[in-house]
Formats: C-alpha cells, structure tokens, sequence
C-alpha cells in the first residue's frame, strides 16, 4: 500500500512536469509565435552561426524558419556571415566585402576545433535546403548586413541589385523578409520592390515609425531593447514585431510572454518544444 | 604525420629497456578539452622504460554531434592516438606527440548532400601529471597545440581526470 501511493505520487509528479506551459498569444501571425533559428542553430550551438550544417539542421528541426546573415564579396557573391571581417571567425583574414568570393570560398569557421565547417554562399545554402525540400512553407529572414566602411551607392546598388536577383531566380518572393537597419536602403528596397517585405531593425521608436509611415510588414529587436507595451502599440498600427538575443530557455519564455510575431532564437530546441 | 610517427615508433623502441612488475600499467582518464577537440574518453598503457622515465601510448574517443544536421544518427567521430613520455614519479613532467583523426560528417556542396569526411590533425603535450606509480588518481594540466588538417597551427590545452591501475 505503501509503495502504491510513493508510485502514484512519482506518476502524478512526472505528469506535472511533463505539462506543457500554455500562453495566451494574440499577434498579427494568426496568434501562434514564428519560431526561428538565429543564423540557423543559435550562438552557442556546436554548429557555427551561418554554416550550411546549422541551417539544415535548424530547417530539420521542424522549425518555421531562420534568420540568415547576408553580406556581399567584392565581386559581387552573397555570402551567409555575421562578421564584417573574416579574422575572428574563420582561418582567412581582410574584410569579406573587400575579397572576392575565390578568397571567401573553401574558409573554414575556426569552431568546433576540427570540424572544418565552411563558410557558404546564399546560393549554395539555397540550393541544399531546395535539395531536401526545405523552403515551401518557410520563412527566412535575411539580416541585410551592410556596414558602415562599405556603404557608398555603387555598394547598396550591387548588393540591392545581387539580392534582387538571388531572390528571383529561387523564387523566394513569399518566403523571404528583409531585415534592414540603414535607412537608404530600405527606401531603395521599397520603392524598387515593393512586392518585398521588410522588417526594420533601427532604435524601437524610429522602427516603430518608419513602418507605420513606409506600411513597411515589421521591425526587429533584440528582447532587451523592447518593451511589451511598444510590441502592443506595433500591433495596433498593424506593425510585426520580431525578437531576437533569446540565449538561454527563460530568454525565450520571457520573450514569449512579450507577444511578439516572431522569434529568433539561439535555444532553437527547446523553443520547438514549448511552442509547437 | 610523418614526424609523429617516428616519435612514437621510437618510444616503443625505447620500451624495451626494462619493466617493473609494481608499476600501475593501465589509466583511464577523461581530457576536458586535449587532443581530442572538446573532450576525449581515454586508456593508456604504461610501459617503463629507465626509470623515473615511463612511456605511455594512448588511445581515446571523442564526438562532436550524435545526429548530423538531417537529424539522422550519424555520429561524428574523433580518435586522438599518441605516445607521451613522463618523467617523474608522483609529479611527473610529460611530453607527447600523436594524431587526432577525425571523421566528421559534414555537408558537400558537390553532391548537394550529406557526407562524411576522414581527417588528421596532429597534436602535441607538454604539461604536468599527478599520478602515483602505483596506481590511483590521475590529474594532468597540459598545452597541447594543435596542427589541424595538417595545415594550421592552434593553441590548445587541456586538463584530465582519471585513475591508474
């Protein structure tokens, strides 16, 4: 009798814990939370942030999608990379605007130790998740990485131009948001394609504004620069919000419990498994 | 590769200047970090050469992901095999070379696929070991650079726990 209830309090205590944590989610996404990896798998993952292997496995992972950091090389290649310069994550050197994709191509990201992951082109990423059908139904946000030292007109229009053309040629129109942060470019985007939608990623309240003003689709923010009071004032002027900088399993709850449209998230796994 | 290799066949010569019966000839030691990447489960076997001058080769096992990123069960894995020579008795001084071969999955942008791809990297030890001759607990605090690919060289170290037998 005594060994019954210890099983029957062991059973009733794994059933509660096992319970999913249920929110009340109301958003301009039809009420459900997008749930997206940060440049695939996150920062902390085994697999470097941009590889190929991190957005393959991030798309295998049932997720809705992934943010993909997009620069341009020199010679007009989009590549997937976070850095302005290729020094701290890979074994080349020089700013990856300033090479050409010859210099970028075959680059292995110095973590894991051993692992000889490569840096990859847009359009080799592209081609595999087109390859393991991986794109119909899914979003990617491209984080339009255009710094500072290199941006004169002739750039934006090249990488405006390679983007334009990326985007045509694999048919990514529905699939694709562009997250922007320079102001020019957004302007270019939207008055050249309007048929893009664009997320702006500046201070919350020039965001806020310049997509209420421009009917841009959305802005994106880190968790800590937001308030839930700010994402609700952007849902009222039928502005998406998208979140990112959730490293760890209470960053996505809190980030949860924001309401926000969308969440890039470095704790992919887990987000998976409270949400879906 | 060529250079470790001499090494350690010279080590093995070396051996067979004389044993002792007390010497605890086997280890097993966990390396949080070493020649096996991030961590590394190891054996080594101790031989005694002129004593305080031991030779221990050793062979270990190490993975990166269990699963590739098709989330299918295609472990990576990484073996670190060498030879390290310590001098000492309960605080010994250690030197060791060897290789770390790796067979890592990773994606082929040829083929558009999955694939798995044998690697070598070679490796070597300085550091310091805590370790009774006749046997107990290990400890060990090592630098131990690496060559990876055979191509490019990184700082790398490590520690270990263990037990001797």
């Amino acid at each position: 009798m005594k060994y019954t209830k210890i099983l029957f309090l062991i059973v009733v205590l794994s059933a509660s814990s096992c319970k999913k944590e249920e929110f009340n989610i109301t958003n301009l996404n039809g009420n459900k939370i997008g749930v997206l990896g940060h440049g695939g798998m996150g920062i902390s993952s085994n697999y470097p942030m941009n590889s190929l292997e991190s957005i393959l496995n991030c798309m295998h992972l049932n997720s809705d999608g992934t943010e993909i950091d997009v620069q341009m090389t020199n010679d007009g290649v989009l590549v997937a990379f976070h850095d302005e310069t290729l020094d701290n994550l890979t074994n080349g050197s020089g700013i990856l605007h300033d090479v050409n994709w010859n210099e970028v191509n075959g680059l292995c990201y110095n973590s894991p130790v051993m692992s000889g992951y490569k840096v990859a082109s847009l359009e080799t990423i592209f081609s595999a998740l087109a390859a393991a059908g991986k794109i119909k139904g899914k979003r990617f946000a491209i984080d339009c990485k255009i710094f500072e030292n290199s941006i004169t007109f002739e750039n934006i229009d090249a990488y405006c131009n390679a983007l334009y053309q990326f985007i045509d040629d694999f048919d990514l129109v529905d699939n694709v948001v562009l997250e922007i942060a320079n102001e020019i470019v957004i302007d270019k985007i939207h008055a050249e394609r309007p048929d893009f939608r664009i997320f702006v990623f500046e201070t919350v309240e020039n965001a806020i504004e310049k997509a209420i003003t421009n009917q841009l689709e959305g802005v994106v923010f880190s968790i800590d620069k937001i308030t839930r009071e700010q994402i609700i004032y952007a849902h009222a002027n039928n502005v998406m919000v998208t979140l990112f900088n959730t490293q760890s399993k209470q960053r996505n709850i809190d980030a949860i419990e924001m309401n926000p449209d969308f969440i890039e998230t470095d704790r992919l796994e887990h987000l998976i498994s409270v949400l879906k | 590769m060529r250079l470790s290799l001499m090494v350690f066949f010279s080590f093995l010569a070396a051996a067979s200047l004389g044993q002792q019966d007390s010497l605890s000839k086997h280890a097993i030691y966990v390396d949080a970090a070493g020649p096996g990447g991030y961590w590394s489960l190891n054996y080594e076997y101790t031989i005694q050469l002129k004593s305080p001058l031991r030779l221990s080769p050793r062979i270990g096992f190490s993975t990166l992901h269990l699963n590739d990123f098709t989330q299918s069960f295609n472990p990576d894995l990484i073996f670190p095999v060498g030879a390290h020579l310590t001098y000492g008795n309960k605080h010994r001084a250690e030197l060791g070379v060897g290789e770390t071969l790796s067979s890592v999955v990773r994606f082929d942008a040829t083929s558009l696929d999955v694939k798995r791809f044998l690697e070598l990297h070679t490796y070597f030890v300085v550091g310091y070991r805590y370790q009774q001759p006749s046997g107990g607990i290990l400890l060990r605090a090592f630098y131990s650079p690496l060559l990876e690919f055979n191509q490019r060289y990184r700082h790398w170290g490590g520690i270990s726990i263990g037990y001797s037998f």
